[in-house]
């Protein structure tokens, strides 16, 4: 094998159960690339070599004794800075913790850690998981693999970006709007947003615990669904923690058969601002799942602009709640963009943040009804327009910024009000060379089937084995 | 014309005095904003009595759905 890292996680997973590469040498190679790009990307918030190395070799001691191994046995992977891990700095991509020091783990870092995960390090985020461009003005910028010019999305940026870069194999976000899709589109790569609760939040940073959820991104569809059938099910730890059965999605993306898929397409909101050449990459891929069989239907979804507020009064007094002291103590030391995002959930009103939870349901089935009764997923946009710059967008507090930030999330952060699945699938490049991305979302707990259907697409146009010239 | 309730200095103050978070000029101008849009959407989208739903219902609903696939 000649580059290690550019192999898919499934792929790593299997070489080092069969011996026939170390997880040392897997992860000498990342950290070797880690080091190297760290300077272009800034995608690492802490390498940690010597405790990637530590962990490799006790995984390549257990197989040498013929212990049971799990399905990440030795695969290097790193996660955003939120994911919490006793006795580790996590920092949140913040200031204000840039010292914090749990005393929890994350029942997501434990459960892929059990697997066999090698963790690497903690990754570059938004600051807070507040911004969906990747901006952070304490930790420094994150940059896009396939042109460093240009954001990584946010927040989930350094899981974007190192993933992207083949720097780890895997890489776990979070998505609260759009935060691991965003990343996952800007980068080339599968991110998962899933059901509401389909994955415990426990010892995860919280933003906006009716609307925040763990995800992964990967480069293939199969690796993607390899690692959420580690970490969803329920939790003790964690109530809100859904009991419902966790189907095996890493057998929905092996010789994935669409024939007969009915695919939904909007004919409202979400092309409503899509420049062209995201158009033309969307009926690209619609073309390519017509001739895989699917059948592709219109539908008009509903309640698209409420959405979008209704998440915002979720979201608002939640953060706000979250942050009140530190808005109140030491709003220098919050970016200027991040405080402002903040500040509005102060004077919300609880008359309408308990409305807005009690509408969710009604406005959730009826949109389940409007689009699922004659089909069986959602084919979107995941960003209506091509990836921007960093220099166009890193726009701080200024008058322009709330517009801006709607133009990069309005195709995301639906589903998050709505509580339904939605995966983040590569569908090309746009002109400006960045990737461009489609969502397949679906009704709750429906993630075997968005896997199935974008495994076909994968199989069909093969875009994991496209990598961004980094050297 | 400028609203003689909810204004820039309103607002700052309310905030002040709620939260003890002193504003700038240009975020209260923001949160104006937002807050008659709250306003807009509110009174003429959820009109309907709340007496009968709890939030627990979303969770209800989530699986019920799953179940009808």
């Amino acid at each position: 094998m000649t580059d290690l890292t550019h192999m898919s996680l499934v792929d790593a997973a299997e070489a080092v159960a069969s011996k026939q590469v170390s997880s040392r040498e897997l992860t000498e190679a990342c950290v070797a690339r880690a080091e190297t790009l760290q300077p272009t990307l800034n995608c690492f918030i802490s390498l940690d070599p010597e405790g990637a190395l530590a962990e490799a070799d006790q995984a390549d001691a257990a197989l040498a004794r013929g212990d049971a191994i799990g399905t990440l046995h030795g695969v290097p992977l790193a996660h955003k800075d939120m994911y919490y891990r006793k006795g580790k700095v996590s920092t949140c991509g913040s200031e204000i913790r840039k010292d914090f020091t749990p005393d929890i783990t994350s029942t997501v870092i434990t459960r892929l850690a059990d697997a066999g995960a090698v963790h690497m390090g903690g990754l570059n985020m938004s600051e807070f998981a507040v911004g969906p461009f990747g901006h952070n003005d304490h930790w420094g910028h994150c940059r896009n693999p396939w042109n460093p010019e240009h954001v990584t999305g946010g927040s989930s940026s350094g899981s974007g970006s190192s993933v992207g870069g083949r720097l780890v194999f895997g890489a776990m976000g979070s998505d609260t709007g759009g935060s691991v899709r965003l990343p996952a589109a800007c980068c080339g790569l599968v991110g998962m947003k899933p059901t509401q609760t389909r994955v415990s939040r426990f010892g995860l940073m919280g933003l906006s615990f009716s609307l925040d959820n763990a995800g992964p991104l990967t480069r293939t569809v199969r690796d993607n669904a390899r690692m959420l059938a580690l970490i969803a099910g329920a939790d003790p730890m964690d109530p809100t923690a859904a009991s419902a059965p966790v189907d095996d999605y890493e057998a929905a993306t092996k010789n994935p058969d669409i024939k007969g898929l009915r695919i939904a397409v909007p004919k409202n909101y979400y092309y409503d601002s899509a420049t062209s050449d995201v158009r033309a990459m969307m009926t690209d891929s619609l073309k390519v799942f017509e001739s895989l069989g699917a059948e592709i239907v219109e539908v008009a979804v509903t309640d698209h602009d409420e959405i979008n507020t209704l998440a915002t009064v979720l979201r608002g007094p939640e953060a706000a709640t979250l942050h009140g002291a530190w808005l109140r103590d030491r709003p220098q030391d919050y970016g200027a963009q991040v405080r402002a995002r903040l500040e509005p959930g102060l004077v919300m009103t609880g008359v309408h943040y308990v409305k807005a939870l009690q509408l969710r349901a009604q406005i959730s089935k009826r949109f389940i009804d409007a689009v699922f009764a004659n089909a069986d997923v959602l084919h979107i946009p995941t960003v209506s327009m091509p990836i921007p710059s960093i220099e166009e967008t890193d726009v701080k507090d200024s008058q322009g910024f709330p517009a801006l930030v709607e133009s990069m999330t309005r195709c995301t952060r639906p589903f998050n009000y709505l509580g339904l699945p939605s995966l983040a699938v590569p569908a090309g490049f746009t002109d400006n060379g960045l990737p461009a991305s489609f969502q397949l979302a679906g009704r709750p707990f429906s993630e075997a089937r968005l896997y199935r259907a974008a495994a076909a697409y994968e199989a069909a146009v093969k875009f994991s084995d496209h990598a961004p010239n980094l050297t | 014309m400028a609203d003689p309730f909810m204004n820039q200095q309103s607002i700052k103050d309310l905030v002040l005095r709620w939260h003890e978070v002193d504003l700038e000029d240009g975020a209260a101008d923001r949160l104006v904003a937002l807050v008659n849009l709250h306003a807009e959407t509110f009174n003429e989208y959820a009109k309907q009595s709340f007496f009968d739903t709890e939030p627990s219902n979303f969770d209800r609903m989530l699986e019920e759905e799953s179940r009808n696939d």
